[in-house]
């Protein structure tokens, strides 16, 4: 009696415990597949520093040309600043193209650079999108092996 | 007996012309309407299409908010004075990661719903206290220079700034839109003594 009754318990707990990992793995896959419906989820933003003043006509032709590039979803140009900020679709497009291609517009009539980001300068200020956390990268497994 | 009649009679008429005016005028004080909140202002949840995310529908108000943060977000990126506090939005991750501009766009979209007045969003970060204190975020400073990364005044009027040149991308500006433009950027400055730390 004694050992039917723990014999049931045990299933009794290991039913649950597949049952709450079940409902968890439910729950992460749906937090995950919120976060890639997100329409802003693909995209990256890059930018281009120009080393000298620019003509702010000559700043929005390549801000309009940069504009029609494949993959490019929004582009903005603060030309006090002599920056061209835009959005691209991860894996249509590719910022070293977008630069070389920019240049090539623009006649090479500006020194410019690609701005790049350094590591440490990645570990300070704003974190969003930095939580590579055990649970999100879960969750993306999930959501990867179902789509 | 007839007198004491006559007087209780009139006692109690008197009493139910006074009562009866009293409950008029209050009838006929207006009860003034209740002002919309900032999010009701901007489109409230009312369900639209969203262009973003064809088949599917979001609140108006959340989509205006969402267009707005986007829209900033750009004009952050590409202000240098921001760079230190941003880094993560032109920082390039690897397929399959979370893009900083998408993280910050959905944060501050529901941090801007919230603070507006929709009910049927949450902000789950950090408080503006601890997102910006090094003590509760280590990203703002570094062991050796934990002032660093703190926010003064001028950085934290500047971004702001960039909110309202967001917004003006939008089509809303002080010109057609200044209560909504004034009570914005009201909004954001209650904000303004929990992040700048410096």
């Amino acid at each position: 009696m004694k050992r039917k009754t723990l014999k049931m318990l045990l299933v009794g707990l290991t039913v649950t415990v597949v049952l709450l990992v079940g409902l968890s793995c439910v729950h992460l896959y749906d937090i995950a597949k919120k976060s890639h419906e997100n329409p802003n989820n693909k995209i990256q933003l890059s930018r281009i520093d120009f080393k000298e003043p620019i003509d702010s006509s000559d700043a929005m032709k390549i801000k309009n040309y940069v504009a029609t590039l494949d993959g490019i979803q929004g582009t903005y140009f603060n030309v006090n600043h002599g920056t061209l900020v835009y959005g691209y679709i991860l894996g249509s497009q590719t910022p070293e193209n977008v630069f070389e291609k920019a240049m090539t517009f623009s006649h090479n009539k500006y020194k410019a650079l690609r701005y790049v980001v350094s590591a440490d300068q990645l570990k300070k200020g704003c974190p969003a999108g930095m939580d590579h956390s055990l649970i999100i990268q879960f969750s993306n497994f999930l959501y990867k092996s179902f789509n | 007996m007839k007198k004491h009649f006559i007087i209780l009679a009139a006692g109690l008429i008197g009493m139910t012309v006074i009562t009866t005016s009293c409950k008029k005028k209050k009838d006929e004080t207006t009860t003034p309407t209740p002002t919309p909140n900032l999010y009701t202002r901007v489109g409230g949840s009312t369900m639209v299409s969203d262009p973003a995310n064809s088949g599917t529908t979001i609140q108006k108000g959340r989509l205006t908010l969402r267009s707005v943060t986007d829209s900033s977000i750009y004009v952050i990126a590409a202000d240098t004075q921001m760079a230190k506090y941003f880094p993560t939005l032109l920082g390039e991750v690897g397929a399959g990661n979370t893009t900083g501009f998408s993280a910050l766009s959905k944060n501050f979209t529901d941090f801007l719903c919230v603070a507006t007045g929709s009910t049927d969003y949450s902000y789950t970060g950090k408080s503006m206290t601890d997102a910006h204190n090094h003590a509760t975020n280590s990203r703002m400073g570094d062991g050796t220079h934990v002032n660093s990364m703190k926010v003064n005044s001028t950085d934290f009027d500047k971004f702001v700034g960039d909110i309202g040149t967001g917004l003006a991308k939008n089509g809303v500006t002080s010109s057609n839109n200044a209560s909504l433009v004034n009570d914005l950027v009201a909004l954001l400055n209650t904000t303004k003594s929990s992040i700048v730390q410096r």
